[in-house]
C-alpha cells in the first residue's frame, strides 16, 4: 500500500508544522427546529433563501444529488470567471452524502443551507486566489487558496491533493476545488465532534470508523 | 503495460454490457478512479498486470454475490438484498451503517452493479486502513485530530491490494455489530 504504508508507518511526518489554531473547518449545522418555529423567526434574507430552497427541493422538500448538480451547474454557467467542466453527479452524490447528517440521502433545509454558505465562501476564496485570472487554481496558487478556506496543510498534502484533483498541468478547476473542500471540511468536522473532551484526540471502534469514512 | 483509469472503465463497461441480467448505468470515472487508486501499489495511478488481475478476481467474486442475492432477479439490489449480500461478502455491519450505505450508493433505494462494486471496494479499503491503524488489535484506534486531513486525503491514494507487511487479511471480515 503505497501511501497507506507511509501514513501508518509515520514515515510521512506531515503534521509537525501545522498549527492547530489555524484549522478552521466550518461549524456543524444548527439543530433542526420545527418548520413553523423556524419560519416565524427568519429575517427577510433567510425567508428568500427558504423560498429558493423550496423551489429547488420540489415535492419531497429535500435536495437530491441531481437537483444539487443542476443548480450548481446553472450557477457556474453564469460565472465566466470560474473554469470548470461542470459538477458531475458522482461529485454531487458525494457532497450530499457528506452533508447528509440524517442519512436520508438528500439535503434538508439546514444541511443545504450550510453547504450553500460554504460554497459561497469558497467561491470567494477561489476568485481571490486565482491571481492570474485563469479561472483555474494553479499549483502555486493552491496552498494559499486552501489556507484561506481554513485548511493550512503542508506541501506533502498539497501534492497529494494536486495529484488527485488537478489536471496534467497541475491546475485545479472550480468543481474539483469545491468537491475537495466539501469533503475535507465535512470529515474534519465529523472527526472533531467525536472529541468530546476537546483534547485533540479521538478513539474510534470499527463501526464508528466506517460511519465516519464510508460516505466520502 | 499498465491500465489507466479510462481504460479500466472501457474494459469494465464492455464486460458488464455482455451480462444482460445486470442493471447498470455503467462504471463512472469516479468509481474507476477509486478502484485504480485503491489498487495502486506503486503510486503510478495505473494498474499493472498483477494489480489488475487481483481487481478482476475481486469483481468476479462480487458479481457472484450480487447475482446470488438478487433474489427477485431484478438486476439490482434493494436494501434487504444489499444487507444479505454485504453479510455474505464478509461484512457484518450495524443498522446505521446499512442505512448510510443505502443512502450513499442507491438511486431511489436501489443499488445497481457498478455502485455495488464501488461500495465494496471502499468498504474493504476502509476496513483495511482501520486494521492497519489498530496495531495491537484492540478493536479501537486512537488518533490525533491533526492526522485527520492527511488520513482523509490518503483514502484516495491507498491500495487495497494485500499489503505486504500487514499480512493477509483473515477470510471473514466480521465486524462487531451492536
Amino acid at each position: 500500500m503505497f501511501y497507506l504504508r507511509k501514513v501508518v508507518g509515520g514515515i510521512v511526518d506531515v503534521v509537525n508544522n501545522i498549527d492547530p489554531e489555524q484549522f478552521a473547518p466550518s461549524n456543524p449545522p444548527p439543530p433542526r427546529r420545527p418548520t413553523v418555529y423556524a419560519e416565524q423567526h427568519e429575517n427577510d434574507e433567510e425567508k428568500q433563501f427558504r423560498r429558493v430552497f423550496q423551489q429547488l427541493a420540489g415535492d419531497d422538500m429535500e435536495v437530491s444529488p441531481t437537483e444539487l448538480m443542476n443548480i450548481l451547474n446553472r450557477i457556474i454557467s453564469k460565472h465566466g470567471d470560474l473554469k470548470t467542466d461542470g459538477f458531475s453527479i458522482e461529485s454531487c452524490r458525494s457532497m450530499v452524502a457528506v452533508m447528509d447528517s440524517d442519512s436520508t440521502g438528500k439535503l434538508g433545509f439546514h444541511e443545504f443551507k450550510q453547504l450553500w454558505n460554504n460554497v459561497k465562501k469558497w467561491q470567494g476564496v477561489y476568485k481571490q486566489y486565482d491571481a492570474d485570472r485563469s479561472g483555474l487554481i494553479g499549483a502555486d496558487e493552491l496552498p494559499n487558496a486552501f489556507k484561506a478556506a481554513g485548511f493550512p496543510l503542508n506541501d506533502q498534502l498539497f501534492n497529494m491533493i494536486i495529484r488527485r484533483y488537478s489536471d496534467e498541468s497541475g491546475n485545479m478547476d472550480f468543481d474539483n476545488y469545491i468537491g475537495c473542500l466539501v469533503r475535507l471540511d465535512a470529515m474534519c468536522r465529523a472527526f472533531q465532534t467525536l472529541d468530546k473532551d476537546k483534547n485533540g484526540t479521538i478513539k474510534v471502534n470499527v463501526q464508528e470508523w466506517l460511519q465516519l469514512t464510508m460516505y466520502s | 503495460m499498465e491500465i489507466s483509469v479510462r481504460e479500466l472503465r472501457t474494459v469494465l463497461n464492455r464486460v458488464v454490457s455482455k451480462h444482460r441480467d445486470l442493471q447498470t448505468d455503467g462504471f463512472s470515472m469516479e468509481s474507476c478512479r477509486a478502484m485504480v487508486s485503491l489498487m495502486d501499489k506503486d503510486g503510478s495511478a495505473r494498474l499493472g498486470l498483477l494489480e489488475f488481475q487481483i481487481l478482476w478476481n475481486k469483481i468476479r467474486k462480487w458479481l457472484g454475490i450480487f447475482r446470488e442475492f438478487d433474489l427477485d432477479k431484478s438486476g439490482c439490489m434493494n436494501s434487504y438484498e444489499m444487507r444479505l449480500a454485504l453479510e455474505n461478502g464478509g461484512f457484518k455491519l450495524n443498522n446505521k451503517l446499512y442505512q448510510m450505505l443505502i443512502a450513499r450508493y442507491a438511486d431511489n433505494e436501489i443499488i445497481d452493479f457498478d455502485n455495488f462494486t464501488c461500495c465494496l471496494v471502499k468498504l474493504e479499503t476502509m476496513f483495511r486502513i482501520f486494521q492497519g491503524l489498530d496495531r495491537d488489535g484492540t478493536g479501537t484506534v486512537e488518533m490525533n485530530l491533526m492526522e485527520v486531513p492527511n488520513l482523509v486525503l490518503s483514502f484516495y491514494f491507498t491500495a487495497w491490494f494485500w499489503p505486504s507487511g500487514l499480512g493477509p487479511v483473515s477470510r471473514s471480515h466480521v465486524l462487531y455489530s451492536d
